[in-house]
């Protein structure tokens, strides 16, 4: 009896058998003295022995399961907490060592030309570069970039003429020092430069870049940045193939974008009014250097116009020429308390410039004696 | 299996839980004289596998308890808690059986 107990024992699982064993095969060796052979009754045991070992293990599992799912979002909570806590973005300053940068280039829409931006960051720190595009002007196009190279010096050199970037007999830099710079991650000095590589397709435009919008990844993080030269956009003008190179053409696009670039970082004084007249007055004065020749009346009110649209609002009445024969002209915005002017001076191919002034009432000038060329 | 009368009928249909339990509200018992005394009120015999089956899941649920005993055949007794569910399930069961005689009572057919 104990024999045929003990068989019914073993369809279930070791722990079931330690905790009911001893019982169930006291049970069953008083069921098999009543009632020795009762199919419904093995296959009742048969069935509830297997089952229990499968339910044992599926809470096993579960058991198992709920461990590892505890586990896992344990882990990734630490992973997004220890994100949070990654160093912020690296400083990239722009402008190492007082670079300059490249103002109204003429080209042609064939050439290829090349930029350079420097920056400052820690030293032997490493970042992979995602992605660089450009930041321009409203109104004015953005040229396509063709490439970006790393070189790591602050580079005195302008642009070396097309791309990919030849360095020119003699210089300094060997073109092994120049290293692609999308997709893959490069370890910065304390002075680098970017050169970019830039097409300008369209004849008769200017195309100005305001700035280089770096997007890099440092310690797990991505982090954008822009890099400009120290305000003063970039400009170049596109000539026809086989004409001068010359940004005449493009001279009135070229005087908007100073004026606006001018606008945008000039903290000369707290005044709206005092601001807008210079930006106007650095049009003027871009025009003229392009152009060759002061601007008139409409290239003010224009300009005036396109920069400060909303300037009815804020109670700007006129913009006048005050005396253009004798290449100085000076204009006036007048505000709705106090009115404030910019004076331009300018004689053809030279460019000079009295200091701004504000002057109440307005007066006239003489302009200095143009500079033999 | 002897043929069971209206009562057995009602209680072969109860669940294996609530038979355990009414046998143990008369006294602790082990394992066989469960399925004894099961058979006995209530017409039914409850099989080893689903008997031990129910006197885990019963005792998981705190409703019975153990008893120490040098006895290999260890005896199981209700606990308070396992008291009040069958209190409960006896009180529903009663209150179903008297609307289903109403119920009988005034249907023509059955009457």
């Amino acid at each position: 009896m104990t024999k045929r107990a003990q068989w019914y024992l073993r369809w279930y699982p070791r722990v079931w058998r330690e905790r009911y064993g001893d019982e169930f095969t006291a049970h069953m060796e008083s069921e098999l003295l009543e009632h020795p052979s009762v199919p419904s009754r093995t296959l009742n045991i048969v069935l509830h022995g297997v089952l229990t070992r499968v339910s044992l293990q599926r809470a096993l599992r579960r058991a198992i399961e709920a461990t590892l799912a505890a586990a896992i979002t344990t882990a990734v909570v630490l992973a997004i907490v220890a994100a949070q806590h990654v160093a912020p973005a690296l400083s990239l300053t722009s402008g190492y060592g007082g670079g300059s940068g490249s103002v109204g280039i003429p080209t042609t829409a064939s050439q290829v030309t090349d930029l350079s931006f420097t920056f400052t960051s820690k030293s032997r720190v490493s970042i992979r570069i995602t992605s660089i595009s450009l930041e321009g002007l409203p109104g004015l196009a953005t040229p396509l970039v063709v490439g970006v190279d790393l070189e790591r010096r602050p580079s005195e050199l302008a642009d070396m003429g097309g791309w990919p970037i030849v360095p020119p007999k003699g210089s300094f830099i060997t073109a092994k020092e120049l290293v692609p710079a999308i997709n893959r991650t490069v370890t910065l000095a304390h002075g680098n430069t970017f050169w970019v590589g830039l097409r300008t397709p369209k004849v008769g435009s200017a195309y100005v870049i305001n700035g280089l919008v770096v997007t890099y990844v440092h310690l797990g993080s991505t982090h954008t940045v822009v890099l400009d030269h120290a305000g003063f956009p970039d400009e170049i003008c596109v000539v026809p193939n086989g004409s001068k190179l010359s940004q005449q053409p493009c001279a009135r696009q070229l005087a908007l974008a100073a004026g606006e670039a001018f606008y945008a970082h000039s903290a000369l004084s707290s005044s709206p009014l005092v601001r807008e007249a210079l930006a106007v007055g650095s049009a003027a004065t871009n025009f003229a250097f392009y152009n060759h020749r002061g601007a008139t009346i409409s290239d003010l009110r224009s300009w005036s116009a396109r920069l400060f649209p909303a300037r009815s609002a804020r109670g700007v009445l006129s913009v006048t020429v005050l005396n253009d024969r004798q290449h100085l002209w000076a204009f006036e915005m007048k505000g709705a308390a106090k009115y404030a002017f910019e004076r331009v001076c300018t004689t053809p191919g030279l460019y000079s410039s009295a200091p701004n002034e504000i002057l109440t009432p307005p007066t006239r000038a003489a302009c200095p004696a143009p500079a033999s060329s | 299996m002897k043929k069971t009368n209206d009562v057995t009928a009602s209680s072969r249909n109860a669940g294996v839980v609530y038979l355990i339990l009414s046998s143990l509200a008369d006294g602790e018992k082990h394992g066989y004289a469960l399925t004894k005394d099961v058979e006995k009120f209530a017409g039914v015999r409850i099989a080893p596998g689903s008997l031990y089956e129910a006197l885990a899941r019963l005792e998981a649920q705190g409703l019975i308890e153990p008893v120490a005993s040098s006895d290999r055949k260890r005896p199981y007794r209700i606990t308070a808690t396992g008291a009040k569910t069958l209190s409960e399930y006896v009180t529903a069961q009663e209150r179903f059986i008297v609307e289903a005689r109403r119920r009988l009572q005034r249907s023509r057919r059955f009457a």
